[in-house]
């Protein structure tokens, strides 16, 4: 034949979507929460974000191109770095860790804390283990738990929801000004380990509390959540079995269910958090078992523990154990010494 | 960032048919070709025999050959009228060179005189029929049938369309669907089955309905409705289904008693039985992006493929992949030379349009898995293929085969729906040519020799 066919593999139709559509699906999910949180903390939220977001990507592609890019030239920096295949910096994933990763941050917390933390996230909990797809635990919260562990009082120090309008009444030509001052407080769930003072559920569901940036707001998680289970994104076994599991069991233990979901960071956990892809099983049972795991885990740290909150703990916890639940949900097959293999996929001896 | 725009669109796990491409439009009759070459071998190595010469003229529907061994073998005959010009190995689509015969049309379509099966003497018992439907070339699993001694309790018809684009067999229901039912009849009185099922997608509501009605007198058949389209290689998997028998033991007692049908076959068997026509025409989809105007259409067996498309395609010179079968399980063909084998059901043709792997963009190029289990969802046969996968590539074949990988349909889901664009199917091929190498194309030892 004079023209020359391709033969390749097939299947020829693909759906069109990349692994980075995965990430922005989680980015665009997470809009709502930004704009929660910048409603009830101030523009100081979007400044720790804004960090934190931006020392995650910077983290990443430092990392490539050190490591990863072997044969990477300084010399036009700007093209090299943008046709460079070995560094991925713009596939989303570091956006994403970055931004998970200020949503578990105190309002109030110094400029170097997302610094840190998303440092510690992307160099440690991501790059070290092999960059995207072989980390084990959740990069997000090992730079939480980092920091909770190096600096416990600057990570768990909780201001109260400002006040817009006084902030722009105090508004002037003074950088000081600009600043907010929160008055500090206690979450809902050291209120109730320490005090024993139920906060009221209106005010946890609209996220007009004290608490990390992203947690507050349960409305705007739930509405993230909802686009993240539309589009196929995320399975709804995770989410469902985390709460339904924490649901459960601190019903049975006599305390509020109601408010230990909405309180803390159990939802943003469970929809955000503990359904990253690649740290979490792929069988489906594997992933219900992950998701009460997680949810008992939880609500014992939250009632049993030394700490008010186990959501970070928990999930991080359950990272760990992926690959033994994957392993042990998986339906295995006897190996089949001899015999003939059919089509069918049975076999049939002779 | 090119990849980001793809966000915004939600899209389903299922594949789209293309059904609309070819709705509407009746089958019609390819003309006759100028030449044929049929196929003897189906595998490289088979048993095969030849009762023709060079230079003898063949009338359509004598028997020039005979492929497989008796008691298990299928009668090969002359699809067209003319003179046998070649007999030789020649290229398979398969892709190894296979004992064939050429003949070359004389353009009139002379036909030796036929006379129904049932008027042959062929109907005294089961094996009497279904040797009746060997001598005629229609594929059956005749090896199941010896080892089961004949004993078919249940027959498994599977009718949904799997494969994008390819609607023939849709169309065929859509236009023979009483004789479709008559041939299933021969069958079931020829192995006396107590049950037949024949599936069909849900949607598919006027085809059920054509259906149940020619089936209305027939109290064995079936006809359920299914939410998904299955491929053809489900076979183990349906009967599981719709039998409620266990498959995952390796017993024959367990597979026994169903046998799963094509449905060309029931069309074919029709002919066979009441005309005495053996199997020399098919019905096949031509469609894909080089194809000017998809159709079904009615072509000789072992017509090469460039006389099929000649006509439809829009410039040769453009044309970059040719398939036999649909664009998610077919075979790449490397020549237009080849024949169309009997268990074909399409022709995919596209264009040479950005093939290129170096061309395209780094995010669609393959990358690390992450782990996003759209495989594991989708696949028919439970298996999880992210997992083998990263197995067949350490060459843990042990643990490899431990989770499943010769369950693998190879229905091309997994990799249809890979975000990362890791090539799961071609993976999963290469880890069964690894573990049960030694009679496939690719042997171990060639693989070694590759690279590999």
């Amino acid at each position: 034949m004079e023209n020359r066919l391709i033969v390749s593999s097939p299947p020829y139709l693909k759906t069109g979507e990349t692994a980075h559509c995965l990430m922005f699906d989680v980015f665009i999910a997470s809009l709502p929460i930004v704009g929660a949180s910048i409603f009830f903390f101030g523009p100081h939220a979007l400044f720790i974000i804004f960090l934190s977001v931006s020392t995650a990507m910077a983290t990443e592609a430092f990392v490539q191109i050190l490591f990863k890019a072997s044969g990477f030239k300084f010399k036009p920096f700007f093209y090299n770095f943008l046709t460079n295949e070995d560094i991925t910096v713009f596939d989303g994933s570091a956006l994403v860790t970055g931004l998970l990763l200020s949503f578990t941050i105190p309002p109030s917390s110094p400029f170097w804390i997302p610094v840190v933390g998303a440092f510690v996230a992307i160099a440690i909990g991501k790059q070290v283990f092999g960059g995207i797809g072989y980390n084990i635990f959740n990069p997000a919260l090992v730079g939480r738990a980092f920091l909770l562990a190096a600096w416990p009082a600057q990570a768990t120090s909780w201001t109260t929801p400002i006040s817009w309008a006084e902030w722009v009444r105090s508004l002037g030509l003074n950088p000081e000004s600009w600043m907010v001052d929160g008055v500090s407080t206690a979450t809902p769930l050291s209120l109730l380990s320490l005090r024993n003072q139920m906060t009221p559920l209106y005010n946890l569901i609209v996220g007009n509390t004290a608490g990390s940036l992203g947690e507050t707001s349960a409305i705007a998680i739930l509405l993230g959540a909802s686009y993240l289970l539309y589009k196929g994104t995320v399975s709804w076994h995770i989410p469902t079995s985390y709460v339904g599991s924490a649901f459960l069991l601190s019903l049975l233990l006599g305390e509020h269910p109601l408010f230990h979901i909405f309180a803390g960071g159990l939802l943003l956990g469970a929809f955000f958090m503990a359904t990253d892809v690649v740290t979490s099983p792929v069988t489906k049972l594997g992933r219900v078992l992950f998701g009460a795991g997680a949810g008992v885990l939880t609500v014992l740290i939250r009632i049993f523990g030394v700490f008010p909150e186990g959501v970070c703990y928990s999930i991080l916890i359950m990272n760990g154990l992926t690959p033994l639940i994957d392993r042990y949900t998986a339906h295995t097959y006897q190996l089949s010494g001899e015999g003939i293999k059919t089509e069918q996929g049975g076999s049939l001896e002779k | 960032m090119d990849g980001f725009l793809p966000t915004f669109t939600r899209r389903k796990s299922a594949p789209p048919t293309f059904e609309r491409l070819t709705w509407g439009k009746s089958s019609s009759k390819a003309r006759i070709p100028d030449r044929v070459v049929i196929p003897l071998q189906d595998t490289p190595g088979a048993p095969y025999e030849i009762v023709t010469q060079v230079g003898e003229q063949v009338k359509l529907g004598q028997k020039i050959g005979l492929m497989g061994k008796p008691p298990i073998y299928i009668r090969v005959h002359a699809s067209i009228s003319g003179k046998v010009d070649q007999i030789g190995p020649m290229p398979h689509p398969l892709g190894f060179y296979a004992h064939s015969i050429s003949i070359a049309s004389n353009g009139r379509d002379e036909h030796c005189g036929f006379a129904p099966l049932s008027e042959r003497g062929f109907g005294e018992n089961e094996e009497e029929v279904f040797g009746g439907l060997q001598e005629m070339g229609i594929p059956l699993n005749y090896s199941l049938l010896h080892v089961l001694k004949f004993k078919i309790s249940s027959l498994l018809i599977n009718a949904t369309e799997f494969e994008p684009y390819i609607t023939s067999k849709h169309q065929m229901v859509r236009e023979h669907s009483q004789n479709l039912i008559k041939g299933l009849q021969v069958l079931i009185h020829a192995c006396s089955a107590r049950r037949a099922v024949m599936l069909l997608e849900k949607n598919q509501t006027p085809l059920i309905k054509m259906l149940k009605d020619a089936a209305k007198e027939v109290p064995e058949v079936t006809i359920r409705g299914v939410g998904r389209p299955y491929p053809e290689t489900a076979k183990a998997l349906l009967a599981q289904k719709f039998f409620s028998k266990d498959f995952n033991r390796s017993k024959v007692s367990d597979t026994g008693g169903i046998m799963s049908v094509d449905l060309f076959s029931l069309l074919a068997i029709y002919n066979a039985w009441f005309f005495g026509t053996p199997f020399t025409e098919q019905l096949i989809t031509i469609a894909g992006s080089a194809i000017r105007e998809p159709q079904n259409i009615w072509v000789k067996t072992g017509v090469p493929l460039m006389n099929i498309i000649q006509s439809s395609v829009s410039s040769l010179s453009s044309l970059g992949r040719v398939t036999m079968g649909g664009p998610l399980m077919g075979t790449p063909q490397h020549s237009l030379g080849v024949p169309l084998i009997k268990k074909a059901k399409g022709v995919f043709a596209a264009v040479a349009f950005s093939f290129d792997e170096h061309r395209r963009s780094r995010f669609y190029k393959r990358s690390p898995c992450v782990k996003c289990a759209k495989c594991v969802d989708i696949c028919p046969a439970s298996i999880i293929p992210n997992i083998i996968v990263d197995f067949i590539d350490n060459k843990h074949l042990d643990d490899a085969e431990r989770w499943g990988v010769l369950r693998c349909i190879e229905c091309g889901l997994c990799e249809y729906v890979c975000p990362s664009r890791i090539p799961l199917l071609e993976l999963m091929r290469l880890g069964k040519v690894f573990l049960r190498g030694e009679g496939c194309l690719l042997t171990r030892s060639n693989l070694e020799t590759l690279g590999y």
